[in-house]
């Protein structure tokens, strides 16, 4: 791919026009494409290769056990269309996605809402909410998992201590998505956390002066001033958010040891991926559903684009 | 952003100092791993035994590193199931596969072809290990093209655990202290229900929801019916259909909530035996552990013959396989056979578990005929039916967990046989008309 | 695409933590906002205390119904002895360590060069390469597993740490922020050293990456944590155990004793700790990082 780029000199060959330079003055520097290439090189070979390979192996049935490669056309595709288990898969990820994304944006707000009032112990605050954050995926699914244990696990605990009915965290069909939904807000709200705290904190005191002298008390000014201001900190939480929750995978996957969860109710398409291509074998229709997930993602990201490019108008 | 403390530029330069002196020892490690200390031949071996038989395995494992001190061995335990062979197929692929590994019989398939090394039969020979050591059948199943690509090291048949308080309880013990044969449905259905007004709950403990429980009786009624699946490459699958609904129907009705549990599953099955809440349990032998911690009164019989003359049962075995690796170190490969054939000779400790010695010098050792219950099943070795040949079939794999579902579906009464049978042959034909990866 | 963040963490950063906000709120309000925020702090730090609560337990005592804050026996520690004295869990903090570093290093240079090219130099195809590398920001990783897995094993690099490490290296995200970052900074700095002669190499190594050490120093935090907690990328390209790091070797590899939930809770506290500690000492860089880049959204 960057081959058509192809050299350092920055020196225009006689003849050639350049309309985009405008002065071939001091504020542009020789040697760029050295700068560049470094970058490039792995990008090409770790990303754009791939990308194309992938795209070419979806047309091929490509085995991992070693049987040879065949070309099978569109065949991957057209069995996709009519494969059960890449819409039930795609639909588990959906539902995960909206069953996550709410929480992990109202739970944030909240929680940047409380901390900003600026009561004592900032630092604790913020801890408590971002350390799950750090912590690796497989630390949280293992501590989880042991909380969620039907017969002695701590949240069963709890709840028949208050006289309520156990759940069945891991087997029950009905549940299982909704565990790996109460596992990740828990793990990840520190992130959206602190983007809120950190646009609240941006907020000019005067805006809250004028509102003071207006009369307005810390309720009112709360609803009546900060949630606007919020407006595009919200969009934007809302768009990282759903392009990280449709990637959901490594909680599901430990959280049932790779089963999918009870019935195979928690597997969301990635882990379809996974087990078509590296637990059945087949590379090639793996590729496929993977650039049909890929498709999805596109058009969220382009709908990101056009978002924040209104956003960015409108700011302007 | 341009203002830098003196304090933060330190630590920067510390962190990247360190940073540096990791970057350059892990480097230097970068062609070798780290592996354990020695300056013997390293010797990796995979597993998936956990719990009692890790136990075990471990203690087989150590014998070895008695036998040889100057062989450092690198044993792994990892996910039993899917994940196991996942990460195995992945690791041969890869040309960087562990020395030796253990395999359920089962999964050969899709394995054989392009993933493990055969045996050679002349080295096994050199470590006193030979064909005619072992059952035919298991034999057999553990080759792949005429070459032997598995070497068993037991077999675990579906047995029958027996409460023998309960069961005479309800009248089914013979005058000779053994249960009285079972050779009909009815006869097994009739056990179930007395055992259930013994117990109050249910007769049989059988795990309905779990799906290597329920196919293991599932292929073992299907098999004493006479009932035939062949799986060729590109389909369709040759099923007897009318056998298949029969053997759905024989789930239906054992699965009243009297006989059997209609939603039991992998965990509760044994738990619900060892608290003598069901008088008769049916899974693999690998829970007399279970059954001997609980203390309670109890012996193991093979699964009966209910249809037809011979007690076909499902099965499967544990064995050796030797994954194909980039550069074979024949040191290293030399010492797989010998950690192989040691575990072999050894397995009279394995069978503790449960699990009968595939080799006959220790199956048919005085030590393993007076070991109760084991020997009272030895036999099952001989009537031992495995999974259809497919690279989607055996212990942990999509058939089973397919299958499962389907038998679920009609223990729990969601569904007809006639509709699990509709399901089970089309999912077949399906998978046989994708390309075989294998 | 995270643009619109930059300006406002910027003041974020400068904006003073002032109690004066608090004195609005009413006493009753107040009392609110504190019982809420312990409320949800408590609720968020329990999974955590509970694990440490049976990490410190005997092995006999951790399955106890009904829950016990303290077991009979007393606390102990014997859980962490048996996991610290096994080789593998150190065996995969020396990875994680060593692969996050590494990661960490070169995808800073990597992405700070092309960034500085991107935004102060000028070359054939500029504008097609970079709205190339814009591109990949939407391109998820997750795709990728099928033929990055194919392609690290045509090149030998399945079950190495190369293999681990170089697929992770290229994130155009980066270049972006950096590239915004630097076409911030005034050009008269550079156009100084440019006529004492100093050449394109030399500005960016004498002029730009000091001016840029803050916001260096944010993006280098987080690609460390997200390559200290990558999970899917090692777990594809690792099968042997003695390469695995930490967040892999913890789900994969079994105990042959079966679970004891001491010495998981032990060791998954254990791999957890790193990132704590890094918090603690780095936490005004951390928060700023996730306000200035929007990185790392999971």
């Amino acid at each position: 791919m960057a081959t058509t780029a192809s050299g350092a000199t920055v020196v225009p060959p006689p003849g050639a026009t350049q309309p985009r330079r405008k002065t071939p003055s001091l504020t542009t520097n020789p040697g760029g494409f050295w700068f560049v290439l470094p970058f490039l090189v792995v990008y090409a070979a770790f990303t754009i290769f791939p990308v194309l390979y992938g795209l070419g192996m979806s047309f091929f049935n490509v085995s991992l056990a070693g049987a040879p490669t065949t070309f099978v056309g569109v065949d991957n595709y057209a069995e996709l269309l009519g494969d059960a288990q890449v819409w039930r898969t795609l639909g588990h990820t959906l539902l995960f996605t909206v069953l996550s994304t709410v929480p992990l944006i109202l739970v944030s707000l909240a929680m940047a809402l409380l901390v900003h009032t600026g009561v004592k112990g900032q630092w604790f605050w913020r801890f408590s909410f971002f350390a799950p954050y750090l912590l690796p995926v497989s630390t949280v699914v293992l501590i989880w998992n042991w909380l969620m244990q039907g017969d002695f696990g701590f949240i069963n605990g709890i709840l028949d201590f208050v006289g309520l009915p156990k759940v069945g965290w891991l087997s029950d069909e009905s549940v299982a998505l909704t565990s790996v939904v109460l596992i990740t807000v828990w793990w990840t709200v520190g992130f959206n956390f602190l983007l809120y705290l950190a646009a609240l904190q941006a907020i000019p005191e005067s805006v809250y002066e004028a509102a003071a002298l207006d009369g307005a008390g810390g309720w009112r000014r709360t609803l009546s001033i900060t949630l606007p201001l919020l407006r595009g900190t919200t969009g934007l939480v809302i768009v990282l958010q759903i392009l990280a929750s449709l990637k959901v995978f490594d909680q599901a996957y430990i959280l049932f040891n790779g089963s999918g969860g009870p019935g195979g109710a928690a597997a969301p398409i990635l882990q379809y991926v996974y087990d078509t291509g590296f637990v059945n074998y087949r590379l090639g229709y793996a590729s496929a559903i993977s650039y049909v997930f890929f498709a999805l993602i596109i058009v969220v990201s382009l709908g990101q684009f056009a978002l924040s490019r209104r956003r960015g108008r409108t700011a302007a | 952003m341009t203002r830098t403390t003196p304090s933060r530029r330190t630590v920067l330069r510390a962190a990247g100092a360190a940073a540096a002196g990791v970057g350059a020892t892990g480097l230097a490690s970068c062609a070798t791993p780290v592996t354990g200390s020695g300056s013997g031949t390293q010797l990796a071996y995979w597993n998936f035994f956990t719990g009692g038989d890790g136990e075990r395995m471990v203690e087989l494992v150590d014998s070895y590193r008695a036998e040889a001190p100057s062989v450092d061995v690198t044993a792994t335990t990892l996910m039993w199931g899917a994940p196991y062979y996942t990460k195995l197929a992945m690791a041969c692929a890869g040309g960087r596969a562990p020395d030796l590994a253990t395999m359920h019989v089962s999964r050969l398939g899709p394995f054989a072809a392009h993933l493990l090394d055969p045996f050679d039969l002349d080295e096994l020979a050199a470590r006193g290990i030979t064909q005619d050591q072992f059952p035919s059948r298991v034999w057999e199943n553990a080759q792949v093209d005429g070459e032997l690509y598995a070497l068993p090291l037991d077999t675990h048949p579906m047995v029958l655990y027996v409460n023998t308080d309960l069961c005479s309880q309800a009248g089914l013990m013979g005058d000779d202290g053994e249960l009285a044969p079972i050779t009909s449905v009815e006869q097994f259905f009739d056990a179930g229900r007395r055992l259930a007004e013994v117990t109050g709950s249910t007769g049989i403990s059988w795990a309905a929801a779990d799906g290597l429980a329920s196919w293991m009786m599932f292929w073992s009624i299907f098999r004493q019916m006479g009932g035939v699946m062949e799986l060729p490459d590109g389909g369709p699958a040759q099923v007897d259909r009318e056998v298949m609904t029969a053997t759905f129907s024989f789930i239906r009705d054992m699965t009243d909530g009297t006989i059997c549990s209609q939603t039991l599953d992998g965990p509760a099955a044994p738990a619900v035996f060892a608290s003598q809440q069901a008088g008769l349990f049916v899974l693999g032998p690998w829970e007399l552990i279970t059954a001997e911690t609980a203390g309670i009164p109890f012996t193991m019989v093979p699964f009966p013959a209910l249809f037809g003359d011979a007690p076909l049962i499902r099965a499967d075995s544990h064995s050796f396989v030797l994954p194909r690796q980039l550069s074979v170190d024949p040191e290293r490969r030399a010492a797989a056979y010998d950690m192989a054939a040691s575990m072999l000779r050894n397995s009279l400790s394995w069978a503790g578990g449960g699990h009968i010695p595939a080799l006959s010098a220790v199956s048919e050792s005085p030590e393993f005929l007076t070991l109760e219950p084991q020997s009272n099943y030895a036999e099952a070795a001989e009537f031992v039916e495995y999974d259809p040949a497919a690279y989607f079939s055996g212990s942990g794999s999509q058939l089973m967990s397919y299958g499962g579902q389907q038998i679920l579906g009609v223990s729990t009464r969601a569904q007809t046989p006639e509709q699990a049978t509709e399901n089970l042959v089309t999912w077949l034909d399906q998978q046989l008309a994708i390309p075989s990866p294998v | 695409m995270s643009t619109p963040t930059i300006p406002r963490a910027e003041a974020a950063a400068t904006t003073s933590r002032s109690g004066a906000k608090v004195r609005q709120y009413s006493p009753m309000g107040r009392a609110l906002v504190v019982t809420a925020l312990i409320v949800v702090a408590v609720l968020w730090l329990a999974p955590l205390a509970w694990a440490l609560i049976t990490s410190l337990k005997p092995e006999g005592e951790t399955t106890d119904v009904p829950l016990q804050l303290v077991p009979d026996a007393g606390y102990t520690g014997t859980a962490y002895e048996s996991v610290l004295s096994n080789d593998n869990l150190i065996r995969w903090f020396v990875n994680s360590t060593f692969v996050a570093v590494v990661v960490t290093a070169l995808t800073l240079v990597v992405s700070a060069l092309a960034a500085y090219g991107f935004s102060r130099c000028d070359f054939r195809g500029k504008g097609l390469l970079f709205a190339l590398t814009i591109a990949g920001i939407m391109i998820p990783p997750q795709i990728l597993i099928v033929p990055l897995y194919r392609e690290v094993l045509a090149m030998g690099l399945a079950d190495t740490y190369w293999g681990i490490i170089l697929p992770q290296l290229a994130v155009p995200t980066m270049v972006f922020i950096l590239k915004s970052f630097f076409d911030g900074i005034p050009r008269e700095l550079e156009e100084a050293a440019r006529v004492d002669g100093a050449g394109s190499f030399r500005i960016f190594w004498q002029v730009v990456l000091p001016l840029s050490r803050s916001i260096l120093a944010a993006v280098g935090i987080f690609i460390f944590i997200s390559a200290w907690n990558n999970f899917l990328w090692p777990f594809i390209i690792t099968s042997n155990p003695d390469l695995m790091t930490l967040p892999v070797g913890l789900v994969q590899v079994q105990s042959s004793f079966g679970v004891r939930y001491a010495q998981v809770m032990a060791s998954a506290l254990l791999a957890g700790l790193p990132l704590i500690i890094v918090f603690m000492l780095f936490q005004r860089q951390i928060i700023r990082g996730v306000a200035t880049t929007g990185l790392g959204g999971r």
